[in-house]
């Protein structure tokens, strides 16, 4: 199985607002604990004076300039972003969301979508209490039965680690529908529970082996919970409720990509709520080192 | 607690308490029946018609555990306006055409619950359903109190019959209304007598024997007339009820005629939806009856009662739906299961069969004294203070839905109610696209917390109201019984009044049947008013909680004994506690409120005491009552027991089979007290004679042990201050005994 990780290459994209130089130190501060380069995406035309107001807002921060790429871009914000992320192969965009600016519309509304759902690289959405800014002492990350499951926990394990995470919490959704869900009287609420029960231990078994690979990476200390609820909105409600800091999902599935508001994993709940910072994980070719 | 086996197995144990339950039940279905037949425009017998089948065919295929079948009184509400829409003049053939009706209702029902759309009954949000009932009851009122009155009258719209009450009551017939004032006065006052022979009869059947026979004196069969303050007022068989002397001229085939025009859909629609609406809250109310604290299956009853519709309506009756009133009766006399309904149905079958020519005496005037006792009962107006309490917007949602129920019909009635919640929740939420977010996005997430099997956590998120309580409903009914439940609210931006009622009843629920349960996150929120079941929103605009009411001279004299003796005095309301479930005595009593709670450390233990109010039946059987208990938490287990003031009619009880444990040297003890125990060894070992001679010289109190606690009551009212004091030295004085005894 191939994981993402690690991030060499990280890439945000930058716009001439009030909060550009914030966005900026906050690129550079997460590419300096991932020790990566960092690509500065503006989608608009090129001028001198652009060029010299990012220069210098670089040369404000204290990483290296030969570590930092400028890619101006014109047209569609979104096919934009994503293009230069191919380009210049980007592991991890990094995204705003403060719900201060106006940005929120731009970026946690269709833009963030469409970047969630189109992009071929893993994404990281940074809401007003930002993992990078803030101490990340919690983070929840899926462990519905999937093929992409097993990076993506190595993922969030391997950046909980950059970011000095405390714990870990591995979440298994079950859809109730498979689970059992009849509950009319006290003889169909004892089946129910009983193969509630049953389904949980298979489940258990399976995390466990997750837990087990986590063990080899070296992990950050793991625990795991078996909820019984809609996929995709679970996950989201349960980081609300227990006050998570990062909250970490697979990507969707590209092949249901052409049906427009269908998720395998319906991310649609968690973009439109979003609890915390929001990283959704890409597979791709690469293999840990 | 042992659940009892519903099929064969259990019914061997229980049949015998069933058979004497059911005689009492039927005695009060009949009157019942008579009376709901009568106000709903169909013969009378039609409406017995459900008890029987119910009886015979329901309780095999029930959902319920100890349900007994009749038929809903919001019938009243739609059939007598139905039988008129379809058939105009001529009301025969319009019954007949509602039979048709009723048929395909029942069809509708069937399928339904194997859809499991029970869930259906929680999507009308619970004020709207209050004042449904509550507008049953002012329908039933006004076309009856004609009746009452011995005036005749052709009105028929509600308005036009309120309008026509001063005229009526000038052409008042005092024959027909004396007997009618009596029967309301008698279903009134009963409730109230404490002798106990009076009390064990119900009021429905004092009526109908105190109405037979003064229809009998006075010669109504025959008719005849009265002269009375230079008037003459004549009376005859048309103020007696029509009852055919064939019963089987009582089985009327349905016509269905019409089944293709709208008007008809109408009316399947309406009684779908009352007869589903009032089963479904019947099945959940009974499930509190339950002694043995089993859970309904709604869905299956569901099914169950559109069969029995279906097959009544076939031969002339109402639909069938488990009947509130007929099984708390049977409850409060002992009834255990589902053979109850089947014995009460043979019964009633019975009496209509060899006692008819006597039915055929009733005057309709009694008939609609029960009815009126009936109707007041629904409209319920202590329930009404409540709704104006809980806030602004659900009175204005039930007296809208009251006025438009009773100037148009049911169906409109429930669609502008509630259309009118929408609206306000819309106000309140101040978007019309959360109301999309309510309907299509989930916002219920239910986890374990620890490992631990029997603790669930409940989290409720975004807006949470009548539409979208189904979710939430999801999560806690897949909940084992014994589980410890925290609802998490502190997500949660609005919760409506809906789902705060309907949370109170699951918590209710839930602790009876010996689970946990807790709502949490409750304290940031802001209310509409300061009562426990207000709407709930976050926000910037929000009352301060009003002050805390000053304390009364009572609560005073309390809070300064409490002090005096280095207790703990607390005068808030809790809506109920189980510590007071666990005892047989409110084993089928459903405690309403407690408060006023004293509590210390005595030697051998602790002890409580407290105010509680409680009711024992329900709707028109429901008595309403407050007491002051002792709760005394002992140290140790002692056996279980309870002992009583011997009456009358224990004595005769006791000839039924029931032991008493007598003491040979404690004649006094034996004579005026019973004392009853399931393990006769462990009691008399037990109760030493220190114990008996403290018990024989004092004050006649209620006791009851259940093994780790002691239950002390007395009166059937809250205790003066005085009074409490002699309850504490009494209760220190018994610990004391138990805990020198055990030495």
């Amino acid at each position: 199985m191939s994981v993402p990780f690690p991030f060499k290459t990280v890439a945000t994209a930058i716009a001439f607002s009030p909060y550009a130089e914030a966005n900026l130190h906050e690129s550079v501060r997460i590419a300096k604990m991932l020790d990566a380069k960092l690509v500065l995406v503006h989608v608009g035309r090129e001028t001198p004076q652009k060029v010299e107001q990012l220069e210098l807002l670089v040369s404000q921060t204290d990483i290296d300039r030969d570590k930092v790429t400028i890619d101006f871009r014109e047209g569609d914000p979104v096919r934009s972003i994503l293009d230069s992320c191919k380009e210049n192969k980007v592991d991890l965009l990094i995204a705003g969301a403060m719900k201060k600016e106006n940005l929120l519309k731009f970026y946690t509304g269709s833009i963030a979508r469409k970047l969630c759902r189109k992009a071929e690289c893993s994404i990281l959405l940074l809401t007003d209490r930002s993992v990078i800014r803030n101490k990340c002492k919690e983070i929840v990350v899926s462990g519905d039965n999937h093929d992409k499951t097993e990076g993506t926990v190595r993922t969030a394990n391997y950046f909980g680690k950059v970011l000095g995470a405390e714990h870990i919490t591995i979440i298994d959704e079950i859809d109730p529908k498979t689970g059992g869900n009849a509950a009319d009287d006290d003889a169909e609420l004892e089946a129910t529970a009983h193969k509630r029960k049953e389904l949980k231990k298979q489940e258990d078994e399976r995390i466990a082996q997750l837990e087990n690979k986590l063990e080899k990476d070296g992990s950050i200390p793991v625990g795991h919970k078996c909820i019984f609820g809609k996929p995709g909105y679970t996950i989201g409600h349960y980081a609300a409720a227990n006050k998570a800091d990062l909250l970490v999902m697979n990507s969707p599935d590209s092949s249901l990509g052409l049906m427009d508001r269908v998720f395998t994993h319906d991310l649609e709940y968690v973009l439109s709520d979003l609890p915390c910072c929001l990283m959704i994980v890409h597979q791709n070719e690469k293999t840990v080192a | 607690m042992k659940l009892f086996s519903n099929g064969l197995k259990g019914w061997k144990q229980s049949w015998s308490s069933d058979l004497r339950a059911s005689i009492s039940v039927a005695f009060i279905a009949i009157p019942l029946g008579l009376g709901i037949g009568l106000a709903s425009g169909v013969p009378p017998l039609a409406a017995l018609i459900p008890c029987v089948v119910g009886g015979l065919f329901i309780c095999w295929i029930s959902g319920g555990n100890i349900a007994v079948h009749s038929t809903p009184k919001m019938m009243i509400g739609v059939s007598a306006a139905a039988v008129v829409t379809l058939g105009g003049d001529d009301l025969f053939l319009g019954y007949r055409l509602l039979l048709a009706a009723i048929v395909v209702a029942g069809i509708i029902q069937f399928v339904l619950g194997l859809l499991r759309m029970g869930v259906v009954g929680d999507l009308i949000p619970a004020t709207v359903i209050k004042s449904l009932l509550a507008s049953v009851g002012v329908i039933i009122i006004l076309k009856q109190y004609p009746v009452l009155l011995g005036a005749a009258t052709d009105v028929s719209t509600n308005l036009g019959l309120l309008k026509a009450l001063p005229t009526l009551l000038l052409q008042v017939n005092p024959v027909v209304f004396f007997i009618g004032l009596v029967s309301t006065i008698i279903m009134f006052a009963h409730s109230r007598i404490q002798f106990p022979i009076i009390k064990a009869i119900p009021a429905a059947v004092w009526v109908i024997i105190i109405a037979i026979g003064y229809s009998y004196a006075l010669g109504f069969a025959d008719g005849g007339s009265i002269s009375f303050m230079s008037q003459t007022f004549s009376f005859g068989s048309e103020h007696l009820i029509d009852i055919p002397s064939e019963i089987r001229q009582s089985i009327v085939t349905p016509n269905f005629s019409m089944w293709q025009t709208g008007v008809f859909w109408n009316i399947v629609l309406a009684v779908v939806l009352i007869s589903s609406i009032e089963g479904i809250l019947s099945a959940k109310a009974i499930d509190r009856l339950d002694p043995l604290k089993r859970k309904s299956n709604v869905n299956k009853e569901l099914s169950a009662i559109g069969i029995g519709t279906a097959i009544s309506g076939l031969i002339g009756g109402l639909p069938v739906i488990p009947a509130i009133v007929a099984t708390s009766v049977g409850v409060n006399h002992n009834g255990k299961s589902q053979l109850m309904d089947l014995f009460q149905a043979l019964f009633i079958l019975l009496c209509v069969v060899l006692l008819a020519s006597q039915l055929q005496h009733i005057p309709l005037a009694a008939l609609a004294g029960i009815l009126i006792h009936t109707g007041y009962k629904l409209l319920n107006p202590r329930e009404v203070l409540n709704i104006y309490r809980v806030g602004w917007d659900q009175i204005s949602i039930f007296t809208i839905t009251l006025i438009v129920t009773l100037t148009k019909d049911l169906i409109v009635g429930i669609a502008a109610g509630t259309v009118l919640t929408i609206v306000i929740h819309i106000i309140r939420l101040r978007s019309l696209g959360k109301l999309f977010t309510i309907l299509f996005r989930p916002n219920v997430v239910s986890y374990q917390e620890d490992d631990d099997d029997s603790k669930f956590h409940i989290s409720v998120k975004g807006y949470s109201n009548f539409l979208n309580y189904p979710r939430l409903k999801k999560a806690l009914e897949v909940i084992p019984r014994n589980a410890s439940i925290n609802v998490d609210v502190s997500l949660a931006e609005f919760i409506d009044h809906t789902v705060m009622e309907h949370l109170a009843e699951y918590e209710e629920d839930h602790i009876r049947k010996g689970g946990q349960f807790e709502i949490i996150g409750l304290d940031t929120h802001h209310t509409f008013a300061s009562h426990p079941l207000s709407v709930r929103f976050k926000g910037k605009s929000g009352a301060e909680q009003p002050n805390a009411k000053p304390l009364t001279s009572r609560q005073q004299k309390l809070q300064a004994l409490a002090t005096e003796l280095h207790w703990n005095f607390d005068s808030g309301v809790i809506r109920f506690i189980s510590s007071l479930v666990n005892f047989h005595m409110f084993r089928h009593r459903a405690i309403d409120r407690v408060y006023n709670k004293l509590t210390g450390i005595i030697e051998g233990g602790s002890i409580l005491i407290k105010d509680a109010d409680f009711h024992e039946g329900e709707f028109q059987t429901k008595v309403k009552m407050q007491t002051t208990v002792a709760i005394i938490g002992l140290n140790r287990n002692i056996p279980a027991f309870t002992i009583e003031q011997e009456h009358l009619f224990d004595r005769l009880a006791a000839l039924a089979g029931y032991d008493d444990i007598d003491f040979k040297n404690f004649q006094k003890f034996s004579d005026d007290f019973r004392l009853k125990g399931e393990n006769e060894q462990a009691v008399r070992a037990f109760f030493s004679n220190e114990l008996l001679t403290f018990l024989e010289s004092q004050i006649p109190y209620r006791i009851e042990s259940n093994e780790t606690s002691i239950l002390v009551m007395s009166k059937n009212r809250i205790m003066s201050e005085t009074e409490v004091r002699d309850l504490i030295t009494f209760c220190t004085k018994l610990a004391s005994i138990i805990t020198s005894t055990a030495k």
